[in-house]
């Protein structure tokens, strides 16, 4: 009978004690009904010393979860800490070295951003941030043939007119003008009417089309800048009669049309006009080289 | 500035708004226009809680700031890219000619293919590829119409086992004209430009070699392309000097590392100079390979000088942690390469430009 007690006992001790281990709260819950009351730094706190216990096996989820408690509160070095000691605890994590990658990025650390994505380009991972941030990284660095085939398979799965924008930019400057207007055309919510007009009539002036140049900027309102650039479109045609009608029209307010004015009289040989306005730009840095090839 | 406490009508305004972000509240300050006409306005900083005062002489600055906001708005680019977009489009009768000169330099020439992915990228105008040595066999590839990708893979596989063999017997050793044979370097550019001759590449191609009978500078613009490559290849005392109709050739490096008078004397209006030749690495060379072509680093610097004067530009990559024979740094001296074009981008454009208004200037 004795015995019997003591087992009962012993039983019931052994099932309190699994009990209460079963259902103590994770640090994560106790953090996260702080982060409810708005106790930001008491939930950081809470998971700062649990991930500190060695018991603890969750560590990983704790530090994604410091990780976002640190964006909240705009603390990015922090936040770069914790997801380096998530990404040593597992380091197979995809999702750890993505916000890692994206952090760095975030920080304007692009080398060790893109050592960090292309890590996970290494696994064959496949993903739209991982796509964007890389398309950043290499925007950013300038080099612009990664950026561009980075961006586009960002583009390719989601739209987002930032992207279109900056895919309009890199294929402007990459030569790709065909394509750069299809990109300005997606980025369309990005431009103002008169701003997507001017950026479609240089994109095909550059390509070597000034007729359709001239529809484009003939829709626009009447200013200063449309003038220069239909003057350009003119001139590029070329029609050197309407480009100097409208350089002149442009007005002496806009340099660049001086300075195209002063080359179609220099072109029909009234020298002594074009060596005027050359004079009066070379005070201007900007034009001071250009205009130097006259004046010398 | 004073304290907004001292100010009834700023502690006001300031109460309910302190500790929110930074704000400025902007007055009219009272009687300001009769105060000698100084400041109308009062600012308040609302975290700080601090009154200044903002003088019409500021005032004005600001309104000429708002201007210069407002004008670069309205005209993004500025003259330079108008007239590149001209030169590039509307003055097809005046456009400047460019010719790219790709120097020697060995293992680090491979920071060429580097400087052409940019060029190629950012779509630069060009005319005529000049090289020499490593810069002819770049150039070689370049001008044949290859891709950058493909050209980088041939890189970046490359080793010395895949381009030489060695041929020493120490007891002929006096009488061996070279270290190495060219059985594969003929073999590998038979794979990759195969029986080409100058007339069918894409791009203008010249190469550069030295006749080791006459000292005499030898430029090949016509005929196979393959023997071209290789004679402007040939290190001496490295690689087996190339015999060619009734010449000896050896590296085009010994008589001219950077030619870009060729790219002149061959109508070019502007020389972009690709000069990988430059410092001679930290490393004390220790094998035959390494000072010998330490020994051509180091005259081809000396003679190059004059002609990287007479480019209108210079690319230099920083390849002072990659020597001549450090092939397998494929990648870093690749990308020293690209950075180093990148960083010169807009001075290729304003050379071009200037090149460009400068034959509108002389057109009779």
């Amino acid at each position: 009978m004795k015995s019997s007690v003591v087992f009962v006992l012993t039983v019931f001790l052994m099932a309190s004690c699994a009990g209460a281990r079963f259902s103590r709260r994770s640090p994560i819950g106790i953090a996260k009904s702080f982060e409810d009351e708005g106790k930001t730094d008491d939930a950081i706190e809470i998971l700062k010393n649990a991930s500190q216990d060695p018991r603890e096996k969750n560590k990983v989820e704790i530090y994604l979860r410091l990780a976002d408690l640190y964006e909240k509160k705009d603390d990015i070095v922090s936040r770069i800490e914790v997801l380096k000691k998530a990404k040593s605890a597992d380091g197979k994590r995809v999702d750890v070295r993505l916000k890692l990658g994206v952090c760095f990025l975030n920080a304007g650390l692009h080398d060790e951003a893109e050592k960090e994505l292309l890590y996970l380009v290494s696994l064959g991972a496949e993903n739209p941030t991982l796509w964007k941030s890389l398309g950043e990284i290499y925007y950013e660095k300038g080099r612009l043939g990664k950026a561009d085939f980075y961006f586009r398979k960002f583009a390719s799965a989601i739209d987002d007119s930032g992207v279109f924008r900056k895919l309009f930019e890199i294929n402007e400057t990459l030569g790709n003008f065909a394509d750069a207007r299809s990109f300005l055309a997606s980025a369309a919510g990005e431009f103002s009417d008169e701003e997507f007009s001017k950026a479609l009539a240089v994109d095909w002036m550059k390509d070597g089309n000034p007729a359709e140049a001239i529809d484009e900027l003939e829709r626009l309102k009447e200013t200063g800048e449309k003038n220069f650039l239909l003057g350009l479109a003119y001139y590029e045609k070329p029609d050197l009669e309407k480009a100097e009608f409208y350089f002149e029209k442009a007005g002496k307010a806009v340099k660049p049309a001086r300075f195209f004015l002063a080359l179609i009289y220099w072109q029909k040989k009234e020298k002594k006009k074009a060596l005027d306005i050359f004079r009066a730009l070379s005070v201007d840095e900007k034009f001071a080289p250009y205009c130097a090839v006259f004046l010398d | 500035m004073k304290n907004v406490a001292a100010d009834p009508w700023s502690a006001k305004k300031l109460k309910s708004r302190k500790g929110e972000r930074t704000h400025y509240l902007i007055s009219p300050l009272e009687g300001g226009r009769n105060r000698g006409g100084i400041f109308p306005y009062q600012f308040v900083n609302l975290s700080t809680c601090q009154l200044f005062n903002f003088s019409i002489l500021s005032f004005r600055r600001f309104i000429v700031l708002l201007f210069f906001i407002f004008s670069a708005r309205i005209f993004p680019a500025d003259i330079s890219d108008y007239l590149y977009l001209m030169s590039r489009t509307g003055w097809a009768r005046y456009r400047a000619k460019v010719g790219v000169v790709l120097s020697g330099g060995a293992a680090r020439g491979i920071a060429h293919i580097g400087v052409l992915k940019c060029w190629k990228e950012r779509n630069l105008p060009m005319d005529l590829i000049v090289g020499t040595s490593v810069g002819a066999i770049v150039g070689g590839l370049f001008a044949s119409g290859l891709e950058i990708p493909k050209i980088e893979k041939i890189g970046e596989d490359l080793n010395w086992n895949k381009l030489v063999e060695v041929k020493v017997i120490p007891s002929r050793l006096l009488n061996l004209t070279s270290i190495v044979s060219n059985e594969r370097m003929t073999q590998f550019f038979d794979a990759y430009v195969g029986d080409r001759d100058f007339d069918s590449l894409k791009i203008p191609f010249i190469s550069v070699a030295s006749d080791l009978k006459t000292g005499q500078k030898i430029i090949f613009r016509e005929g196979k392309l393959i023997p071209a490559i290789r004679a402007s290849s040939a290190i001496p005392g490295i690689f087996e000097p190339v015999a060619y109709k009734h010449r000896l050739l050896v590296d085009g490096g010994v008589v001219d590392n950077v030619p870009t008078d060729v790219a002149v004397s061959n109508g070019m209006d502007v020389v972009v100079a690709s000069w990988t030749g430059g410092g001679i690495g930290a490393e004390e060379p220790r094998s035959i390979i390494a000072i010998l072509t330490r020994v051509i680093s180091i005259s081809g610097i000396l003679l190059s000088k004059k002609q990287l004067d007479a480019a209108d530009v210079v690319i230099s990559p920083d390849l002072k942690n990659i020597s001549p024979l450090d092939i397998g740094k494929f990648k870093t001296a690749e990308k020293k390469g690209y950075e180093a074009c990148r960083g010169k981008i807009n001075e290729i454009k304003k050379a071009f430009v200037i090149a460009t208004l400068k034959k509108i200037k002389d057109e009779k």
